[in-house]
């Protein structure tokens, strides 16, 4: 006899914001786990949490039947301090004891205090380093995801732009994006381009207010440590403004 | 009178003798206010720091959403004392279909069952209907099908409309040119003057030693809310002028795009 259908995939856990800043709340999500019939979030010492998800058969067969849509499981920490946390995954399948299914660590950096509340969109818009004016920083929230783009220098003066996605925090008033850089080979005979995208770090945005923020970013390189600038807004979103309510 | 003064005395030391955790009111919470049937929904408990489990049934009957939390005094106690700050129960669901919904709060202390305290029913809404170009539509990022790794966008702000282009010069270095300018058509098209900006480094002081140079002009014509020419007159002879087709690649979430009829 076959294994039941919520017994067949495997379960991974998938912690976010990459750069988890100290005034986040901190996702931890479970892939493949919908339908699960019982959540359980532990804390059981000041760095680790538990997370134990059990399936019955019954209700989580009708489950994926009725709702095959049904969210994966999901939940926040935090705003957890400076350090680094760890997190296990213990699957249950019928009151048959909790199995180890994974585990994974996290860090946790010092960000400076957020915006109260920005929710309403107020992050969208252009921004510039208050120490370099002419390199700007650009905020588009989508229907799916939040895009960051900064438009810079390298270290020899040549012209950058680097580009992400990722998600909000804090209400609206942050944003962590995993960041690419693109580079062109021009392009081929048949007229299209010749280009490669490249995983370049994270960027992320905390905003203080609606006009002043902090960039903090990491490169993909060993050793790399973290940047960070101030920026000030330019430019709101003439449909959208920004309100600072505390 | 005697009896009733004595039943009140005995009340109020109970209270102040309670532990830290029966004192206080655990109220649902449910963020944002007028979900939409695109949005992440977050459900917290308030003065709920420090529980030492938690429990989140969804899958049990449809729209509705069962939570308990169970709080342990030693445990509770000694958390306070290591974790003054230590955040209030919150769990994410969702993106939920349009309808109604309820939740209902359970709270355990220290084995004796679970007690309903709270309840809570929440309407998730359709978002409302996007605009038109000539409202804002406009705004948004966009790509060259035949390019697809070389990005414009769009933002129109409360003076004028700011036009970002991210691409390569012709030997493939990374160029962006960005430029300011006035709609035109009824809000679907835009022509700005443009600049690019070189870079020195930076100065002793640590302040960018940059210059602005004019770049050109980039005009951008929308066909629709998902189709647009670019044309572009460069001053710089190694830029020259030219035109692409782009496509749009990402909307603003709280503006969209509609085309009329």
């Amino acid at each position: 006899m076959s294994d039941p259908t919520w017994a067949q995939p495997e379960r991974n856990l998938v912690i976010g914001p990459g750069l988890a800043g100290s005034h986040d709340l901190i996702t931890i999500s479970v892939t493949n786990s919908k339908c699960f019939t019982l959540s359980d979030v532990h804390r059981s010492f000041n760095d680790v949490f538990q997370v134990t998800l059990t399936y019955l058969f019954e209700p989580s067969e009708r489950c994926l039947e009725e709702n095959p849509d049904a969210p994966d499981f999901k939940t926040t920490v935090g705003p957890l301090p400076p350090g680094t946390y760890q997190v296990g995954l213990f699957i249950n399948y019928g009151g048959r004891g909790s199995d180890l299914a994974d585990s994974r660590s996290f860090a946790v950096i010092e960000t400076p205090r957020p915006a109260a509340d920005l929710s309403d969109g107020g992050i969208n818009g252009l921004y510039h380093d208050v120490q370099a004016p002419h390199r700007y920083f650009y905020v588009l929230e989508t229907d799916y995801t939040t895009l960051v783009v900064w438009n810079t220098f390298d270290s020899k003066g040549k012209q950058r732009w680097i580009y992400g996605v990722g998600d909000l925090l804090n209400n609206g008033s942050s944003v962590v994006a995993e960041a690419f850089i693109n580079t062109s080979g021009g392009f081929l005979p048949n007229g299209e381009a010749d280009d490669d995208v490249e995983p370049w770090g994270l960027i992320r945005l905390d905003l203080q207010s609606c006009t002043e923020g902090t960039v903090t970013f990491r490169r993909n390189v060993p050793g790399a440590g973290l940047g960070r600038f101030s920026v000030v807004r330019l430019a709101y979103s003439k449909q959208i403004g920004c309100v600072h309510s505390e | 009178m005697r009896t009733k003064l004595l039943l009140l005395i005995t009340v109020a030391c109970a209270l102040v003798n309670a532990p830290a955790w029966a004192q206080v009111e655990r109220k649902l919470v449910i963020e944002p206010g007028l979900p939409s049937s695109h949005d992440l929904i977050t459900i917290s408990v308030s003065n709920s720091r420090c529980f030492a489990n938690s429990v989140v049934l969804q899958a049990t009957e449809p729209n509705t959403i069962q939570i308990r939390l169970t709080f342990l005094l030693q445990y509770e106690e000694q958390c306070l004392r290591d974790n003054p700050n230590a955040p209030n129960f919150a769990t994410i669901v969702g993106p939920l279909a349009p309808g109604e919904y309820g939740v209902t709060l359970f709270l355990n202390f220290g084995g004796v069952g679970s007690n309903f305290t709270d309840e809570l029913n929440f309407t998730v809404i359709q978002p409302p209907p996007p605009v038109g170009l000539s409202e804002g539509g406009i705004n948004g990022l966009y790509h060259d099908p035949q390019a697809p790794h070389r990005y414009l966008y769009v933002l129109e702000t409360d003076y004028t409309t700011l036009v970002v282009w991210n691409t390569f010069d012709p030997e493939g270095n990374q160029l962006w040119v960005y430029g300011v300018g006035d709609r035109l058509n009824d809000g679907q098209s835009v022509v700005a003057d443009t600049y690019i900006n070189t870079s020195g480094g930076f100065l002793p002081n640590g302040e960018a030693d940059d210059d602005v140079d004019r770049w050109g002009v980039i005009r951008v014509d929308m066909s629709s809310c998902t189709e647009a020419r670019v044309t572009y007159q460069s001053d710089l002879p190694e830029f020259g002028s030219g035109e692409f087709s782009v496509v749009r690649l990402a909307y603003s979430k709280q503006i969209g795009c509609v085309d009329s009829e």
